[in-house]
């Protein structure tokens, strides 16, 4: 097993009182595999997700449980080993390409600076290496787009390049939050077959967490679905699609098909 | 892109233009003190006006004196009228009145030096007589801008001082900027308690009258140019501070900073490497502003003597000189006046256009 989440609790302490966005969710990834959390707005898949990176920010906080890497608690981690992790081992996909990149950098500076950091890569290799990756995410003109400033480019180009920057550093671990879901259906669509191909030529597992039932039946190998923060049901795909257990699965499902009239 | 944004607002090339061309005539005074072409005088040199004056500054001769100079008729309109300057037709009869008081054994008490030519006649009573010989001469082709009272060029002082009161500001803003940013930075990144003892003590900071506070360190320290400079960037980090807090407030909520501590980035890179760069634009407007007040600021203490200190020129003390003469020799201290308030107003001017070109929300509405 890659992943091993154990029983990870994460709560909010506010001033009204203590919200708790995830509470008690387990769940396994093995390596090459990919995971789909799905679940409405607010179920706290979010939070789970940058409880593993311990990214989370006050007043959240991780009360209890183990997220076991390779074996290791990534709870028991130091700051500096964390920091290594994020970005080499581990790294994220956000939902909305246009807010995360940084504006006053160029496209290339910004994947080469991972490279640098975590790779240790000269900065003309850093480069090198940062136009390979837009290549691989099938965008034209790569060795143009290090040039162009995030502003510059499309929704879905945007997004590419985030997904280059993710895979940079061939990590062990992409968690993707909502990848798609701030890109209209077409481009949706090209996101996720270069995902698709990326996470088979790439043999990376990913946790991937979105509310589309469509992405998920897409790519995923299995499915865990959430609700009020807690895992209500797991397992493979086709078989929560097709004999889902619990009613909340079914309501889910049940919407998707009236909507579009079903999910593959 | 912002260039051109910038360039469509005429005030502000304008206050660009005229800075430039103040900013070529500071430099181009160290070619005139390092190299043997003069293109200026000295700002220290005196210069001997064609005109020469006597007046009698204390009460009348006696009448034996008096007797004595009858040939001297300048001489003696001088002393019957104390106080009033009595023009000698030229340099040959100021040298023979010299003589002439020289003979009669009124002998220079001090030196005889070449700023003022001054004779001390000494009886029974102590009876003064000053021969003037320079003093505020008005504009002339020798002297675009005149004289002051010690026959020093005012254009030449004007043009050096300028050295001092558009480096001031660099200084000054490089303090000021330096903390501020520091302390806006960190305050705005953390938030929480944090934010709020520096926000408390930015709050204590603004609410000190600044001159005041400057003229007590002025006075603790001791006044001196590079003092001021320096005392005025402590003092002024403040505004700064606030406006790089309430940059970093909004930034560090964007995506980016998350994605930045995603690849492992740390505090320190996220908020100097990642922050700062968005956080320029108000930054650089809020600077040049400052600039401008720190100019004003300086000019302020050298006319308060607590600058700049005499005889080297700064703008603020050519006005102290001259508001002695104000009545009688105007260009002493309108020269310096009108080079602060055009500098200051160039400054501002720039500091808008600035601001106009870098704020994408006010972009188009002009």
């Amino acid at each position: 097993m890659l992943l091993q989440v154990k029983d990870l609790r994460s709560h909010f302490f506010t001033e009204e009182g203590v919200v708790k966005a995830v509470d008690g969710v387990s769940f396994d990834l093995a390596e090459g595999e990919t995971l789909g959390i799905v679940g409405e707005t607010g179920c706290g898949k979010t939070v789970a997700a940058l409880s593993i990176m311990r990214l989370l920010s006050s007043p959240g906080r991780i009360v209890g449980g183990e997220v076991l890497f390779k074996g290791e608690d990534l709870l028991k981690k130091s700051d500096d080993e964390m920091r290594r992790i994020r970005g080499g081992e581990i790294s994220m996909v956000f939902q909305d390409p246009a807010t995360s990149f940084n504006p006053v950098f160029n496209i290339g500076d910004q994947i080469a600076e991972i490279l640098q950091v975590q790779m240790g890569l000269g900065k003309r290799k850093a480069r090198k290496k940062a136009r390979d990756m837009l290549e691989l995410v099938k965008i034209p003109k790569a060795g143009e787009m290090l040039h162009q400033y995030p502003h510059e480019l499309s929704g879905g180009m945007r997004q590419r390049a985030m997904i280059a920057m993710a895979l940079a550093c061939k990590p062990d671990l992409v968690i993707a939050d909502e990848p798609t879901t701030a890109l209209d259906v077409t481009i949706q669509a090209q996101i996720l077959e270069i995902l698709k191909e990326l996470i088979r030529d790439f043999h990376v597992s990913v946790l991937l967490i979105t509310h589309n039932l469509g992405v998920v039946a897409e790519i995923c190998d299995r499915v865990a679905v959430m609700r009020r923060g807690k895992i209500i049901e797991q397992g493979d795909v086709k078989q929560v699609f097709n004999k889902p257990k619990s009613e909340y699965t079914r309501d889910l499902l049940d919407v998707v098909r009236a909507l579009y009239g079903g999910v593959e | 892109m912002r260039w051109k944004a910038f360039k469509k607002n005429k005030r502000a090339l304008f206050g660009l233009g005229v800075l430039a061309v103040m900013y070529a005539l500071a430099g181009f005074t160290f070619i005139n003190t390092f190299a043997d072409y003069h293109w200026l005088p000295d700002p220290n040199d005196v210069h001997t006006g064609e005109k020469f004056y006597l007046v009698q500054k204390a009460s009348p001769l006696s009448y034996a004196t008096l007797e004595r100079l009858m040939d001297y008729p300048s001489l003696q309109e001088a002393i019957k009228k104390p106080g009033r300057k009595v023009p000698i037709k030229n340099r040959g009869e100021f040298i023979k009145l010299v003589t002439t008081l020289r003979k009669m054994g009124y002998d220079d008490e001090e030196p005889l030096d070449i700023y003022r030519k001054v004779y001390y006649i000494q009886h029974e009573e102590i009876y003064r007589v000053s021969l003037i010989s320079v003093e505020n001469q008005p504009p002339s082709i020798k002297h675009p801008f005149g004289t002051d009272d010690f026959g020093r060029d005012v254009l030449s002082r004007l043009i050096y001082a300028s050295r001092i009161s558009l480096s001031v500001g660099f200084v000054a803003v490089g303090i000021a900027l330096a903390i501020g940013i520091f302390l806006g930075a960190i305050s705005g990144y953390y938030g929480g308690i944090v934010d709020q003892i520096i926000m408390r003590i930015v709050d204590i900071w603004i609410s000190i009258p600044g001159l005041v506070l400057l003229i007590t360190m002025v006075a603790v320290f001791g006044p001196g140019l590079f003092k001021a400079m320096v005392l005025i960037g402590i003092l002024s980090w403040a505004g700064t501070a606030r406006i790089v807090r309430g940059q970093f407030l909004s930034l560090r909520e964007q995506g980016f900073v998350e994605a930045a501590r995603a690849t492992g980035a740390r505090d320190w890179k996220i908020i100097f490497k990642h922050l700062l760069p968005n956080a320029m634009a108000p930054i650089i407007v809020d600077a040049t502003l400052f600039l401008a007040g720190a100019i004003l600021l300086e000019a302020g203490l050298s006319f308060l003597g607590l600058g700049a200190q005499p005889p080297t020129a700064s703008w603020g003390n050519m006005l102290t000189d001259g508001q002695k003469y104000l009545r009688t020799a105007w260009w002493i201290a309108i020269y310096p006046g009108l080079a602060i308030f055009i500098t200051v107003l160039s400054f501002n001017f720039i500091g808008d256009g600035l601001r106009d070109a870098l704020d994408p929300r006010l972009r188009g509405v002009r």
